[in-house]
């Protein structure tokens, strides 16, 4: 069985070298060319859609906390859905799950070890970020002052694990119902969107900041708090109770799925003996 | 005596509306090679799934050793080999590392040996990755997948799909060798003379119903007689319009007959016209499994 773990982390080792490469030098050309820019932002630092984002661009440590630890995870979890998906509805599609489930198997270890294969992804790709991040940040340090060290950083970056594991068993929840990666994959990119729009609008909207709790970015600290104060273990704790609730539930239908037969929960039938 | 390893109880399967396969009752014995012949949607992979429980039936029992493929699937896997019809492989993994995660999947331990001589007889290089390999080759590793942990049971969906004849005739001899072994083989196949050559009783479905199961002998020479006789006169186009009887064909002062049923009536009406030779060439189970096809009203399930 865990050959089967292996299997899904090996598999996809270019794609933790690659996102984790691509990540770190996005975030680090920001953390680079920011002392550069510092008095202009400063100037833009009072404008809507900054404040929208939740960016804070007026003082280096609120903008590293907007681009490197907001940005980055909010780009990668494109991916995780991707990957979480692809694992079920993917390989359900191009017919490669069907051989594994014709080996002596529960399914429940089947969907466990494709979601720790994948949940190891996810945290192997983000110590890289958080590496290089963290890197640049100490080469940055030689000319510019900040507050923020290169551990708290470092932490604040894997920090966005938990929302990774919420996001990752959402998506694979949604590949055992939906009858096809496809619908699985619109699904979970709108609830994303929507996510990220009811974030926006919280912050934008004093009346309406109490919607901000039903977005999943809310439970993850993209300010300069994540620096000071660390990583909120309400939130890991909000997260995790989240990734618990929708892998039971990708569980109890994957049990019941028709592999192969692309089909809706309620269109199984079940005839009278 | 029986001493059945497949065993489908009123089997059936909808795919929400539509019909996968009905009240599929079928018993394969022990050391039997069981071919399950029908066109394309008939219902052969849906049973075969149902057997390794990747899909759950709609309605009736699917049973492998005298366990219940749903509820003891795990324990009834451990000792079968199976081979999909649409092979689909991982494209980056080498030939060799899928066959070990198979393998570990399996929890069993591969003969060396046994595993040498299925790579020299299919000759496949196990050392490429699958995205290298052509359609073939990767049906090789199918193949190998299927026979390497020597099972108990094997379920092949089309074996022989993409092979040249030379490897179609080693995955024959392969399913011969399982069967002298005394192991059963549950095969389905497009290549009606492969299946001929090596099965012992065949299952038809035609349109997720199992409307015939016979032994391959009894098939072959109960279902039809084709007659060729040789007249002195051509007789008239309608003189063997018998009840049972079907003229295909006539070439000079040679009439083509299937002969059903009335043998002593056909020879009683060519009688006056003057035999001078009578052929009986062999069936085939092509032209029985056309048959079925073509000229049989929609049977009822025959459970041998």
């Amino acid at each position: 069985m865990l050959n089967l773990l292996k299997h899904e982390v090996f598999s996809r080792r270019w794609a933790i070298i690659g996102w984790g490469i691509a990540l770190t030098m996005f975030g680090s050309m920001y953390i680079a060319i920011y002392p550069e820019f510092a008095s202009e932002m400063q100037g833009l630092a009072g404008i809507a859609i900054y404040r929208a984002m939740g960016m804070d661009i007026a003082s280096f440590a609120g903008f590293i906390a907007s681009v490197a630890v907001q940005i980055l995870p909010i780009i990668f979890g494109v991916y995780v859905i991707m990957a979480g998906t692809g694992t079920l509805a993917g390989e359900e599609e191009n017919g490669t799950l069907e051989l594994v489930m014709a080996m002596p198997l529960h399914r429940w270890k089947i969907l466990a070890m494709k979601a720790l294969g994948l949940m190891i992804v996810a945290l192997l790709t983000l110590v890289i970020v958080g590496v290089g991040c963290s890197l640049t940040l100490g080469l940055v340090k030689q000319t510019t002052e900040t507050d923020v060290t290169l551990p708290q950083l470092f932490v604040a970056m894997v920090g966005a694990w938990p929302l990774m594991v919420a996001i990752l068993t959402m998506s694979m929840f949604f590949a055992t119902v939906m009858p096809s990666r496809m619908l699985a994959v619109t699904v979970m990119i709108a609830f994303y969107l929507v996510s990220y729009l009811l974030q926006s609008i919280a912050a934008l909207v004093e009346s309406l900041e109490g919607i901000k709790v039903l977005s999943i970015f809310n439970y993850f600290d993209s300010t300069t708090a994540v620096f000071e104060e660390g990583i909120k273990f309400g939130d890991v704790a909000v997260l995790l109770t989240i990734a618990v609730a929708f892998f039971g539930l990708a569980l109890v239908f994957f049990e019941q799925r028709n592999i192969t037969v692309g089909e809706w929960p309620w269109q199984r039938r079940r005839v009278q003996a | 005596m029986t001493n059945p390893v497949v065993e489908t109880h009123n089997l059936s399967v909808y795919y929400g509306r539509h019909r996968g396969i009905e009240d599929v009752n079928l018993s394969v014995e022990q050391g039997e090679v069981f071919g399950f012949l029908g066109p394309n949607g008939a219902g052969k992979t849906t049973t075969q799934r149902v057997l390794l429980d990747v899909i759950h039936p709609s309605g009736g029992q699917a049973m492998i050793f005298g366990r219940d493929c749903q509820k003891e699937g795990v324990d009834i896997r451990k000792r079968i080999g199976y081979l999909p019809g649409e092979l689909s492989l991982y494209r980056n993994m080498k030939g060799m590392a899928f066959l070990d995660m198979l393998a570990s999947l399996h929890e069993k331990v591969l003969d060396p040996t046994y595993l040498r001589q299925l790579f020299e007889r299919l000759d496949l290089d196990p050392s490429r990755r699958m995205k290298e390999y052509s359609r073939g080759n990767k049906q090789k590793i199918g193949i190998v997948a299927a026979f390497m942990n020597k099972p108990d049971l094997l379920i092949l969906d089309e074996p022989t799909s993409g092979l040249d004849p030379l490897v179609q005739q080693t995955v024959m001899e392969l399913v011969q060798e399982v069967k002298e072994d005394g192991r059963t083989v549950f095969f389905s196949s497009h290549i009606l003379p492969e299946v001929q050559a090596v099965c012992d009783r065949v299952g038809i479905i035609r349109e997720g119903h199992l409307i015939k199961t016979e032994r391959i002998e009894a098939l072959t020479t109960q279902s039809f007689k084709r007659l060729h006789l040789t007249l002195e006169t051509i007789p008239p186009t309608d003189a063997f319009a018998l009840e049972g009887v079907t003229e295909t064909g006539r070439d000079d002062h040679t009439i083509m007959l299937e002969v059903r049923d009335g043998l002593s009536q056909v020879i009683e009406v060519a009688m006056p016209f003057g035999i001078t030779d009578i052929d009986t060439p062999p069936v085939t189970l092509e032209e029985i499994f056309l048959a079925f096809y073509d000229r049989k009203p929609n049977g009822v399930n025959h459970h041998a």
